[in-house]
Protein backbone atom coordinates (compact mmCIF):
# COMPACT_ATOMS: atom_id res chain seq x y z
CA UNK A 1 0.00 0.00 0.00
CA UNK A 2 2.83 2.34 0.97
CA UNK A 3 4.61 1.50 -1.99
CA UNK A 4 1.42 1.99 -4.33
CA UNK A 5 1.21 5.64 -2.45
CA UNK A 6 4.71 6.58 -3.46
CA UNK A 7 4.66 5.57 -7.14
CA UNK A 8 1.10 7.58 -7.26
CA UNK A 9 3.02 10.40 -5.48
CA UNK A 10 6.01 10.30 -8.49
CA UNK A 11 3.59 9.49 -11.04
CA UNK A 12 1.58 13.13 -10.08
CA UNK A 13 4.88 14.98 -9.52
CA UNK A 14 5.91 14.09 -12.92
CA UNK A 15 3.09 14.50 -14.60
CA UNK A 16 2.66 17.97 -12.75
CA UNK A 17 6.03 18.62 -13.91
CA UNK A 18 5.52 17.91 -17.28
CA UNK A 19 2.50 20.19 -17.12
CA UNK A 20 4.29 22.90 -15.70
CA UNK A 21 7.35 22.79 -18.30
CA UNK A 22 4.48 22.34 -21.20
CA UNK A 23 2.94 25.79 -20.55
CA UNK A 24 6.27 27.42 -19.26
CA UNK A 25 7.01 26.35 -23.09
CA UNK A 26 4.02 27.57 -24.77
CA UNK A 27 3.86 30.63 -23.13
CA UNK A 28 7.48 31.33 -24.13
CA UNK A 29 6.65 30.53 -27.60
CA UNK A 30 3.18 32.23 -27.36
CA UNK A 31 5.43 35.23 -25.99
CA UNK A 32 8.45 34.94 -28.99
CA UNK A 33 5.60 34.96 -31.52
CA UNK A 34 3.72 37.71 -29.87
CA UNK A 35 7.23 39.43 -29.74
CA UNK A 36 7.97 38.79 -34.25
CA UNK A 37 4.23 39.42 -34.98
CA UNK A 38 4.89 42.96 -33.06
CA UNK A 39 8.00 43.43 -34.61
CA UNK A 40 6.43 43.16 -37.86
CA UNK A 41 3.39 45.06 -37.80
CA UNK A 42 6.55 47.60 -36.41
CA UNK A 43 8.17 48.06 -39.83
CA UNK A 44 5.04 47.65 -41.18
CA UNK A 45 3.73 51.06 -38.94
CA UNK A 46 7.23 52.68 -39.47
CA UNK A 47 7.28 52.37 -43.21
CA UNK A 48 3.81 54.03 -43.54
CA UNK A 49 5.10 57.01 -41.14
CA UNK A 50 8.29 57.46 -42.95
CA UNK A 51 5.99 58.04 -46.36
CA UNK A 52 3.56 60.39 -43.96
CA UNK A 53 7.06 61.94 -42.83
CA UNK A 54 8.62 62.32 -45.78
CA UNK A 55 7.49 65.94 -47.47
CA UNK A 56 7.59 67.49 -44.49
CA UNK A 57 11.25 65.96 -43.50
CA UNK A 58 12.38 67.26 -46.96
CA UNK A 59 11.17 70.50 -46.19
CA UNK A 60 13.08 70.48 -42.74
CA UNK A 61 16.40 69.80 -44.59
CA UNK A 62 15.72 71.90 -47.56
CA UNK A 63 15.25 75.06 -45.74
CA UNK A 64 18.18 75.01 -44.31
CA UNK A 65 20.12 73.89 -46.86
CA UNK A 66 18.89 77.09 -48.78
CA UNK A 67 20.20 78.97 -46.05
CA UNK A 68 23.63 77.39 -45.87
CA UNK A 69 23.86 77.56 -50.30
CA UNK A 70 22.76 81.34 -49.39
CA UNK A 71 25.16 82.54 -47.17
CA UNK A 72 27.97 80.55 -49.29
CA UNK A 73 27.14 82.73 -52.24
CA UNK A 74 26.90 85.70 -50.14
CA UNK A 75 30.41 84.74 -48.66
CA UNK A 76 31.71 84.20 -52.60
CA UNK A 77 30.01 87.39 -53.94
CA UNK A 78 31.60 89.75 -51.01
CA UNK A 79 34.76 88.06 -51.85
CA UNK A 80 34.26 89.07 -55.97
CA UNK A 81 33.37 92.56 -55.13
CA UNK A 82 35.85 93.05 -52.91
CA UNK A 83 33.92 94.10 -49.51
CA UNK A 84 34.48 90.83 -47.44
CA UNK A 85 34.03 91.96 -43.79
CA UNK A 86 36.03 89.57 -41.94
CA UNK A 87 33.73 89.58 -38.48
CA UNK A 88 30.90 89.19 -41.61
CA UNK A 89 33.17 86.40 -42.54
CA UNK A 90 33.05 84.67 -39.43
CA UNK A 91 29.76 85.08 -38.34
CA UNK A 92 28.66 83.67 -41.78
CA UNK A 93 31.05 80.74 -41.27
CA UNK A 94 30.02 80.35 -37.18
CA UNK A 95 26.20 80.07 -38.71
CA UNK A 96 26.92 77.50 -41.62
CA UNK A 97 28.37 75.27 -38.84
CA UNK A 98 24.97 75.47 -36.65
CA UNK A 99 23.13 74.97 -39.69
CA UNK A 100 24.38 71.60 -40.64
CA UNK A 101 24.60 70.80 -37.20
CA UNK A 102 20.83 71.40 -37.55
CA UNK A 103 20.82 69.23 -40.55
CA UNK A 104 22.57 66.10 -38.79
CA UNK A 105 20.47 66.31 -35.84
CA UNK A 106 17.38 65.61 -38.22
CA UNK A 107 19.04 62.82 -40.42
CA UNK A 108 20.47 61.08 -37.15
CA UNK A 109 16.96 60.92 -35.81
CA UNK A 110 15.57 59.79 -39.00
CA UNK A 111 18.16 56.88 -39.60
CA UNK A 112 17.45 56.04 -35.69
CA UNK A 113 14.21 55.95 -36.05
CA UNK A 114 13.80 53.52 -39.10
CA UNK A 115 16.00 51.41 -38.19
CA UNK A 116 14.73 47.94 -36.00
CA UNK A 117 14.87 48.44 -32.63
CA UNK A 118 12.80 45.50 -31.29
CA UNK A 119 16.25 43.70 -30.58
CA UNK A 120 18.08 46.71 -28.83
CA UNK A 121 19.20 45.90 -25.41
CA UNK A 122 16.97 48.05 -22.71
CA UNK A 123 19.15 51.23 -21.46
CA UNK A 124 18.06 53.97 -19.65
CA UNK A 125 17.52 57.40 -21.45
CA UNK A 126 16.05 60.55 -20.36
CA UNK A 127 12.93 60.99 -21.68
CA UNK A 128 13.23 64.59 -22.70
CA UNK A 129 15.55 63.32 -25.25
CA UNK A 130 13.26 60.76 -26.38
CA UNK A 131 10.36 63.40 -26.76
CA UNK A 132 12.90 66.11 -28.91
CA UNK A 133 14.13 63.27 -31.35
CA UNK A 134 10.88 62.47 -31.81
CA UNK A 135 9.52 65.74 -32.66
CA UNK A 136 12.18 66.76 -34.43
CA UNK A 137 10.90 64.34 -37.24
CA UNK A 138 7.32 65.29 -37.14
CA UNK A 139 7.35 69.23 -35.52
CA UNK A 140 7.42 71.09 -39.30
CA UNK A 141 3.91 68.45 -40.88
CA UNK A 142 2.41 70.58 -37.45
CA UNK A 143 3.85 73.98 -38.39
CA UNK A 144 3.16 73.43 -41.83
CA UNK A 145 -0.50 72.87 -41.72
CA UNK A 146 -0.91 75.50 -38.98
CA UNK A 147 -1.79 72.92 -35.98
CA UNK A 148 -0.46 74.46 -32.49
CA UNK A 149 2.14 71.97 -30.98
CA UNK A 150 1.71 72.35 -26.83
CA UNK A 151 4.19 71.02 -25.15
CA UNK A 152 4.11 70.58 -21.50
CA UNK A 153 7.47 68.98 -19.63
CA UNK A 154 8.65 68.38 -16.23
CA UNK A 155 12.13 70.70 -15.66
CA UNK A 156 13.71 67.94 -14.31
CA UNK A 157 15.46 65.06 -16.15
CA UNK A 158 13.01 62.29 -15.76
CA UNK A 159 14.88 58.36 -16.93
CA UNK A 160 12.77 56.14 -18.65
CA UNK A 161 14.59 52.33 -18.88
CA UNK A 162 13.61 51.42 -22.42
CA UNK A 163 14.16 50.62 -26.23
CA UNK A 164 13.91 54.13 -27.21
CA UNK A 165 13.72 53.61 -31.00
CA UNK A 166 10.56 52.00 -29.99
CA UNK A 167 9.05 54.39 -27.62
CA UNK A 168 10.01 57.36 -30.31
CA UNK A 169 7.69 55.00 -32.78
CA UNK A 170 4.69 54.42 -30.47
CA UNK A 171 5.11 58.12 -29.42
CA UNK A 172 4.85 59.00 -33.24
CA UNK A 173 1.81 57.02 -33.82
CA UNK A 174 0.11 59.00 -31.37
CA UNK A 175 1.23 62.25 -32.37
CA UNK A 176 0.32 61.34 -36.50
CA UNK A 177 -3.24 59.92 -34.81
CA UNK A 178 -3.45 63.33 -32.94
CA UNK A 179 -2.36 65.19 -35.88
CA UNK A 180 -4.87 63.98 -38.13
CA UNK A 181 -7.81 64.30 -36.23
CA UNK A 182 -6.56 68.18 -34.79
CA UNK A 183 -6.87 68.74 -38.70
CA UNK A 184 -11.02 67.99 -38.66
CA UNK A 185 -11.11 70.52 -35.51
CA UNK A 186 -14.53 71.72 -35.38
CA UNK A 187 -13.17 75.21 -34.29
CA UNK A 188 -10.64 77.02 -35.52
CA UNK A 189 -7.84 76.58 -33.26
CA UNK A 190 -6.13 73.20 -33.97
CA UNK A 191 -3.99 72.08 -31.41
CA UNK A 192 -1.92 68.94 -30.36
CA UNK A 193 -1.13 68.89 -26.47
CA UNK A 194 1.98 66.30 -25.30
CA UNK A 195 2.17 66.52 -21.63
CA UNK A 196 5.24 64.51 -19.73
CA UNK A 197 4.75 63.94 -15.86
CA UNK A 198 6.63 62.55 -13.24
CA UNK A 199 4.73 60.49 -10.86
CA UNK A 200 5.17 58.57 -7.73
CA UNK A 201 4.90 55.15 -9.07
CA UNK A 202 5.27 55.73 -13.43
CA UNK A 203 6.09 58.43 -16.02
CA UNK A 204 3.12 59.78 -17.84
CA UNK A 205 3.49 60.76 -21.19
CA UNK A 206 -0.08 61.88 -23.01
CA UNK A 207 -1.12 63.34 -26.13
CA UNK A 208 -4.35 64.94 -26.68
CA UNK A 209 -6.18 66.49 -29.29
CA UNK A 210 -8.60 69.15 -30.58
CA UNK A 211 -10.01 66.66 -33.18
CA UNK A 212 -13.84 65.97 -33.04
CA UNK A 213 -13.51 63.03 -30.57
CA UNK A 214 -14.16 59.46 -31.13
CA UNK A 215 -17.63 58.05 -30.91
CA UNK A 216 -18.74 56.17 -27.79
CA UNK A 217 -19.61 53.12 -30.60
CA UNK A 218 -15.84 52.86 -31.85
CA UNK A 219 -14.04 53.41 -28.79
CA UNK A 220 -13.91 49.71 -27.55
CA UNK A 221 -12.50 48.90 -31.28
CA UNK A 222 -9.35 51.48 -31.50
CA UNK A 223 -7.00 49.18 -30.33
CA UNK A 224 -7.93 46.32 -32.31
CA UNK A 225 -5.47 45.87 -35.12
CA UNK A 226 -6.94 46.89 -38.75
CA UNK A 227 -9.48 48.71 -37.39
CA UNK A 228 -9.54 52.51 -38.86
CA UNK A 229 -11.54 55.59 -38.54
CA UNK A 230 -9.36 57.20 -41.47
CA UNK A 231 -10.59 57.52 -45.04
CA UNK A 232 -9.32 54.48 -47.32
CA UNK A 233 -5.60 54.03 -47.80
CA UNK A 234 -4.98 56.61 -45.17
CA UNK A 235 -4.07 54.94 -42.46
CA UNK A 236 -3.13 51.25 -41.97
CA UNK A 237 -4.97 50.80 -38.58
CA UNK A 238 -2.13 49.36 -36.93
CA UNK A 239 -0.70 52.18 -35.25
CA UNK A 240 -2.64 52.19 -32.01
CA UNK A 241 -2.75 48.17 -31.86
CA UNK A 242 1.54 48.55 -32.40
CA UNK A 243 1.74 51.34 -29.93
CA UNK A 244 0.18 49.27 -27.48
CA UNK A 245 2.03 45.77 -28.00
CA UNK A 246 5.32 48.18 -27.40
CA UNK A 247 3.90 49.94 -24.38
CA UNK A 248 3.06 46.56 -22.92
CA UNK A 249 6.24 44.71 -23.34
CA UNK A 250 7.92 47.61 -21.89
CA UNK A 251 5.57 46.81 -18.65
CA UNK A 252 3.51 50.16 -18.99
CA UNK A 253 -0.14 50.41 -19.95
CA UNK A 254 -1.57 52.60 -22.80
CA UNK A 255 -5.06 53.53 -22.98
CA UNK A 256 -7.54 56.05 -24.17
CA UNK A 257 -8.75 58.42 -21.44
CA UNK A 258 -12.66 58.78 -22.31
CA UNK A 259 -12.95 60.63 -19.35
CA UNK A 260 -11.17 63.41 -20.84
CA UNK A 261 -12.50 66.02 -22.26
CA UNK A 262 -10.65 66.06 -25.23
CA UNK A 263 -9.32 62.98 -27.31
CA UNK A 264 -6.70 61.77 -24.99
CA UNK A 265 -4.58 58.60 -25.42
CA UNK A 266 -2.14 58.09 -22.77
CA UNK A 267 0.84 56.09 -21.79
CA UNK A 268 2.42 55.05 -18.65
CA UNK A 269 5.52 53.52 -17.92
CA UNK A 270 6.69 52.27 -14.64
CA UNK A 271 9.81 53.54 -12.86
CA UNK B 1 29.38 95.98 -60.04
CA UNK B 2 25.85 95.77 -59.00
CA UNK B 3 23.41 93.44 -61.13
CA UNK B 4 21.07 94.67 -64.04
CA UNK B 5 19.28 92.51 -66.21
CA UNK B 6 17.40 93.64 -68.96
CA UNK B 7 17.14 97.12 -68.28
CA UNK B 8 16.34 96.87 -65.05
CA UNK B 9 18.71 98.38 -62.19
CA UNK B 10 17.82 96.28 -58.63
CA UNK B 11 19.29 99.53 -56.76
CA UNK B 12 16.51 101.59 -54.60
CA UNK B 13 13.74 98.91 -55.31
CA UNK B 14 11.53 97.72 -52.14
CA UNK B 15 11.76 94.42 -51.43
CA UNK B 16 9.64 92.41 -48.97
CA UNK B 17 10.61 88.72 -47.60
CA UNK B 18 8.03 86.30 -46.01
CA UNK B 19 9.40 83.62 -44.48
CA UNK B 20 9.19 81.86 -41.16
CA UNK B 21 12.75 80.79 -41.01
CA UNK B 22 14.52 84.05 -39.29
CA UNK B 23 18.14 82.92 -40.49
CA UNK B 24 16.73 82.50 -44.01
CA UNK B 25 15.43 85.96 -44.15
CA UNK B 26 18.47 87.49 -42.82
CA UNK B 27 20.13 86.00 -45.46
CA UNK B 28 17.89 86.84 -48.51
CA UNK B 29 17.99 90.51 -46.82
CA UNK B 30 21.73 90.63 -46.64
CA UNK B 31 21.75 89.77 -50.19
CA UNK B 32 19.22 92.00 -51.55
CA UNK B 33 20.97 94.79 -49.33
CA UNK B 34 24.32 94.09 -51.52
CA UNK B 35 22.01 95.68 -54.70
CA UNK B 36 21.46 98.22 -52.70
CA UNK B 37 17.23 97.28 -52.40
CA UNK B 38 15.35 98.75 -49.47
CA UNK B 39 14.66 95.86 -47.91
CA UNK B 40 11.43 94.20 -45.36
CA UNK B 41 10.60 91.20 -43.10
CA UNK B 42 7.66 89.33 -42.31
CA UNK B 43 7.10 86.07 -40.50
CA UNK B 44 4.06 85.16 -42.16
CA UNK B 45 1.22 86.06 -44.92
CA UNK B 46 -0.62 88.64 -42.32
CA UNK B 47 2.42 90.24 -41.27
CA UNK B 48 3.33 90.83 -44.95
CA UNK B 49 -0.22 91.91 -45.36
CA UNK B 50 -0.10 94.51 -42.49
CA UNK B 51 2.96 95.83 -43.84
CA UNK B 52 1.33 96.09 -47.51
CA UNK B 53 -1.00 98.27 -46.28
CA UNK B 54 1.31 100.95 -44.95
CA UNK B 55 3.98 100.61 -47.54
CA UNK B 56 4.32 99.68 -51.55
CA UNK B 57 6.79 96.99 -52.62
CA UNK B 58 8.01 96.00 -56.60
CA UNK B 59 8.44 92.91 -54.93
CA UNK B 60 6.98 90.10 -52.79
CA UNK B 61 9.07 87.03 -52.24
CA UNK B 62 7.22 84.52 -50.12
CA UNK B 63 7.21 81.34 -48.59
CA UNK B 64 4.23 78.81 -49.48
CA UNK B 65 3.58 76.94 -46.56
CA UNK B 66 3.81 78.95 -43.55
CA UNK B 67 2.04 79.30 -39.88
CA UNK B 68 -0.48 81.84 -40.00
CA UNK B 69 -1.41 83.08 -43.36
CA UNK B 70 0.49 81.09 -46.03
CA UNK B 71 2.20 81.99 -49.87
CA UNK B 72 -1.11 81.50 -51.31
CA UNK B 73 -3.63 83.17 -49.79
CA UNK B 74 -0.70 86.17 -49.93
CA UNK B 75 -0.51 85.97 -53.24
CA UNK B 76 -3.98 85.61 -53.92
CA UNK B 77 -4.47 89.00 -51.72
CA UNK B 78 -1.81 90.95 -53.64
CA UNK B 79 -3.55 90.37 -56.98
CA UNK B 80 -6.54 92.82 -55.56
CA UNK B 81 -3.62 95.63 -54.99
CA UNK B 82 -2.82 98.17 -57.33
CA UNK B 83 0.06 98.97 -58.44
CA UNK B 84 0.59 94.76 -57.81
CA UNK B 85 3.94 94.00 -56.67
CA UNK B 86 5.54 91.24 -58.69
CA UNK B 87 5.27 87.72 -56.68
CA UNK B 88 8.00 85.10 -56.03
CA UNK B 89 7.25 82.04 -54.66
CA UNK B 90 9.66 79.80 -52.88
CA UNK B 91 9.35 76.43 -51.18
CA UNK B 92 10.91 73.88 -49.27
CA UNK B 93 8.38 70.87 -50.75
CA UNK B 94 8.63 69.93 -54.41
CA UNK B 95 5.54 68.61 -54.51
CA UNK B 96 3.73 71.67 -55.80
CA UNK B 97 1.34 72.34 -58.44
CA UNK B 98 3.35 75.05 -60.68
CA UNK B 99 0.77 76.03 -63.48
CA UNK B 100 -2.10 76.80 -60.47
CA UNK B 101 0.30 78.85 -58.76
CA UNK B 102 1.67 80.79 -61.95
CA UNK B 103 -1.89 80.88 -62.84
CA UNK B 104 -2.71 82.93 -59.31
CA UNK B 105 -0.35 85.66 -60.55
CA UNK B 106 2.68 84.61 -59.54
CA UNK B 107 6.19 85.50 -61.60
CA UNK B 108 8.29 82.69 -60.59
CA UNK B 109 8.47 79.64 -57.97
CA UNK B 110 12.11 78.20 -56.59
CA UNK B 111 12.54 75.24 -54.78
CA UNK B 112 14.56 75.63 -52.29
CA UNK B 113 17.89 75.14 -51.45
CA UNK B 114 17.19 77.20 -54.74
CA UNK B 115 20.84 79.59 -56.13
CA UNK B 116 20.61 83.03 -54.84
CA UNK B 117 21.43 84.46 -58.74
CA UNK B 118 18.35 82.60 -60.13
CA UNK B 119 16.42 83.87 -57.31
CA UNK B 120 18.00 87.46 -58.48
CA UNK B 121 17.30 86.87 -62.26
CA UNK B 122 13.48 85.72 -61.48
CA UNK B 123 13.43 89.18 -59.84
CA UNK B 124 15.22 90.82 -62.84
CA UNK B 125 12.65 89.07 -65.48
CA UNK B 126 9.18 89.54 -62.98
CA UNK B 127 10.67 93.49 -62.36
CA UNK B 128 10.85 94.10 -66.61
CA UNK B 129 7.24 91.86 -67.10
CA UNK B 130 5.60 94.38 -64.72
CA UNK B 131 7.12 97.11 -66.11
CA UNK B 132 6.15 96.05 -69.64
CA UNK B 133 2.58 95.77 -68.07
CA UNK B 134 2.54 99.00 -66.07
CA UNK B 135 3.27 100.65 -69.78
CA UNK B 136 0.54 98.50 -71.47
CA UNK B 137 -2.32 99.94 -69.06
CA UNK B 138 -1.45 103.27 -69.68
CA UNK B 139 -2.06 102.62 -73.35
Amino acid sequence: MKLMNTALATSLAVLFSLLIAMTYFKLRTGLRERRRAIQLLTEKIKMAALEEMGAGVAHEINNPLAIIRAKAQILRLSVERGMLDPKLAQETGLKIEQTVERIAKITNGLLAFARDGSRDPMERVQIDQLVDSTLELCRSRFINHGVELKISRPRVAIDLCCRPVEISQALLNLLNNAFDAAQQSRSNAAWVELVVEDLPSHVRVAVTDSGPGIPIENRAKIMQPFFSTKELGKGTGLGLSVSKGIVEEHGGVLEFRPDHEHTCFEMSFPK
Amino acid sequence: MNIECADVVLEGRKILIVDDEPDLREVLSARFEMEGCEVSIAENGQAALALMKIDHFDVVISDIRMPGGNGLDLLKAIQTKRPTPAVILISGFSDIDESEILKNGASAILVKPFDLEDLVHAICRALGDNQFNHQELKC
